[in-house]
């Protein structure tokens, strides 16, 4: 068998095997079993604030909306499909209501990632780094909230093309444009970054 | 888009993850799951089905609230002919015996 098939086959088999994980933990959530439901919460945790914080760009509100989605998934767990993946559907309420809080929040709060998360750097590099950084903020805060969150979701998360099109529940193909779409922009706004 | 686009390096280069230790990510995760514990205490002791009996069981005291015959509203020609409507029985003694006739009269025409 030729190694991109096998490589293929082994992915198949290992998501069958997490979505029947999943759904047996999800039946024993939907029996009371609270256990259950903190293997599911540790499991998807890191990720899901991540997403929260490309959403919000703010580590409380993050840390609320990933709270605020668990409680929601919780009380939703009965009409959870068994057999059905678990992470798009946490993905997709986290999305929802993060694209939703952040059109509501009048005054948008952001939040500097502190020099340590990123390495620190010599006084005048921190400065280039700390501009450089503020104009991809201002080119990112122009795209459209899905497009943003979509290429930022891919590029800077590690998420699959398939991964995103799931959570945000719209099509491979959309999600091809709006990276390409997002790309555009992002280049024409940051060209006299690139080449300094 | 290549791996090695330079807006793509760069940007990778200023972003960094997300500001969450393994720490911070570990208290939310308990504080969740707390939450999540007391929740499924609730509902494991107040189902979905008696939830609904509860939910179905107002609904039916509100009906039958709305359909009760309710008390007429007291009228100035309920106070003059002896009803029970104390204000206005009271403003009809303030006005003199003169003008009874006309205050009957008033009366009439205001509560047809």
């Amino acid at each position: 068998m030729e190694p991109a098939r096998v490589r293929t086959d082994l992915a198949l088999s290992a998501s069958a095997e997490l979505i029947a994980e999943e759904s047996e933990l999800v039946r024993r959530v939907q029996r009371g079993d609270s256990a259950a439901f903190d293997v599911l919460v540790r499991r998807y945790i890191r990720r899901a604030f991540t997403v929260a914080f490309r959403l919000l760009d703010h580590r409380e509100d993050a840390e609320d909306l990933v709270q605020e989605t668990f409680m929601i998934l919780l009380r939703q767990i009965d009409d959870f499909e068994l057999g059905r993946p678990f992470g798009p559907w946490m993905y997709r309420i986290l999305i929802n209501r993060g694209l939703n809080a952040r059109k509501s929040r009048a005054l948008r709060r952001t939040e500097m990632l502190p020099d340590d998360v990123i390495g620190a750097d010599a006084p005048d590099l921190a400065v280039e780094r700390a501009e450089v950084r503020a104009r991809f903020r201002s080119a990112l805060a122009s795209l459209p909230p899905k497009q943003r969150i979509v290429i930022e979701l891919i590029e800077l998360d590690g998420f699959s093309r398939a991964e995103v099109a799931d959570a945000l529940a719209i099509s491979d193909a959309t999600v091809r444009w709006h990276v390409h779409d997002a790309w555009r922009t992002l280049r024409r706004k940051l060209a006299p970054l690139v080449g300094r | 888009m290549r791996s090695n686009d330079p807006f793509r390096a760069l940007w990778r280069k200023v972003s960094g993850p997300a500001p969450a230790s393994d720490i911070a990510l570990d208290r939310l995760a308990a504080r969740i799951s707390m939450d999540a514990s007391l929740a499924l205490r609730v509902h494991g002791r107040f189902p979905r089905a008696a939830l609904w009996v509860s939910i179905a069981a107002v609904a039916v005291i509100a009906v039958a609230i709305g359909i009760m015959p309710t008390q007429r509203p007291a009228t100035l020609l309920g106070a003059i002919s002896g009803g029970e409507a104390p204000a206005r029985t009271f403003e009809v003694a303030t006005v003199g015996p003169r003008d009874g006739a006309w205050l009957i009269a008033a009366a009439i025409g205001a509560d047809r």
